[in-house]
């Protein structure tokens, strides 16, 4: 759920004024966990213990895009190394865009982005890319690469690490004088990558997410066999 | 201090247990939509302890802790089984117990435990 800011003012003759409060969205995240074992539900209570209603963490949305701005790769949240150029070529039948990225140096080059994830957490990096030559990519995520070469004809590839924790790139390299068209360029925490989620300003990292309720309720069905349920909320300022 | 009941078996909780863990917080909103939040009391636990197919026995000593509970109001001390860890003082929660018999040896009840005095 986004809930957006209105600032309402209402007169004493019943007249009501409404206008945006400015603020950035608050994002809601009612999450339900079934089947946690001991060691699970612990870390869980604890963690809540710990943060409480009133202290933020980070939280990586696990169903969301995390890269910010995955619809354009000339935006300075891309890291380029030098001689790496960028240019957007079009876009696909579903209109996401589509980007031809050269590397116009002598030696390797990248472009990535920065994601601040938990240790532990699984991170699957995804996008399309063709090449009209036989030019090679590698693609690397959480610590893991993978070497792609460019077909004929766009195809998904994908390469899924463990994050050792905190901020890491998520990057595409390209040998000394490759080029290659890429698009639907995806981060997110699943092992495999699935339908592609074109994001803008936000990515799916958000650095400042806390409980929205004062508790958190754990029902215990079994042995080492648990449920609970927790809302979290964010101001997307990331 | 009085003494949480156990069953025959020697267990003194049975499946589904329910726990819940507050810590209020009070939070200032300000007009740009921020807020300011602190805690304003410690955590509070809370259990919810329901009985099923128990013995006219059990039964019974569960209705005479509750009886002398909520007569003495007297804490007790309370091991929770998931983690091993005791808490004390608890006490029940409202002025009431349920108790639902279905038959010889097959009587239900619930409790609300809740750590801490008034």
């Amino acid at each position: 759920m986004i809930r957006h800011g209105l600032i309402r003012a209402e007169a004493p003759g019943g007249a009501v004024w409404l206008s945006p409060s400015g603020a950035q969205p608050v994002r809601r995240w009612q999450i339900r966990f079934h089947d946690l074992t001991d060691a699970e539900i612990e870390a869980l209570l604890q963690f809540h213990e710990a943060c409480g209603g009133w202290k933020t963490f980070r939280f990586a949305d696990p169903m969301a895009n995390l890269l910010r701005w995955s619809e354009d790769l000339t935006m300075p949240v891309w890291g380029r190394s030098a001689g790496i150029t960028v240019t957007r070529t079009g876009q696909d039948a579903d209109g996401a865009s589509e980007f031809l990225i050269v590397n116009t140096s002598a030696g390797v080059g990248y472009i990535w982005q920065d994601l601040d994830l938990a240790p532990g957490a699984i991170c699957c990096f995804s996008c399309e890319l063709w090449s009209a030559g036989i030019d090679q990519a590698v693609l690397h995520a959480a610590g893991e690469r993978k070497v792609v070469a460019g077909a004929g004809a766009w195809k998904l590839e994908h390469v899924t690490g463990v994050s050792p924790g905190g901020p890491q790139p998520v990057q595409i390299e390209i040998g000394a004088g490759g080029s290659l068209f890429v698009r639907r360029l995806m981060a997110e925490l699943q092992l495999a990558p699935s339908s592609y989620k074109p994001s803008f300003e936000d990515g799916g990292v958000y650095a400042s997410t806390r409980f929205a309720l004062d508790g958190i309720r754990v029902v215990t069905t079994g042995p080492d066999r648990h449920s609970a349920e927790i809302l979290l909320e964010t101001v997307a300022e990331n | 201090m009085l003494e949480f009941p156990r069953l025959k078996t020697g267990v003194t909780v049975q499946y589904p247990l329910e726990y819940t863990a507050e810590s209020p917080v009070r939070a200032f909103t300000f007009l740009d939509g921020s807020q300011q939040r602190f805690v304003r009391k410690r955590i509070r636990r809370r259990w919810i302890v329901k009985f099923d197919q128990l013995d006219d026995g059990e039964a019974a000593r569960l209705e005479e802790f509750a009886r002398r509970h909520f007569q003495t109001l007297e804490p007790f001390q309370f091991v929770d089984p998931r983690t091993g860890v005791a808490y004390s003082p608890c006490r029940l929660e409202g002025g009431e117990q349920q108790i639902q018999a279905r038959g010889t040896g097959r009587t239900g009840a619930a409790l609300v435990i809740v750590e801490g005095g008034e």
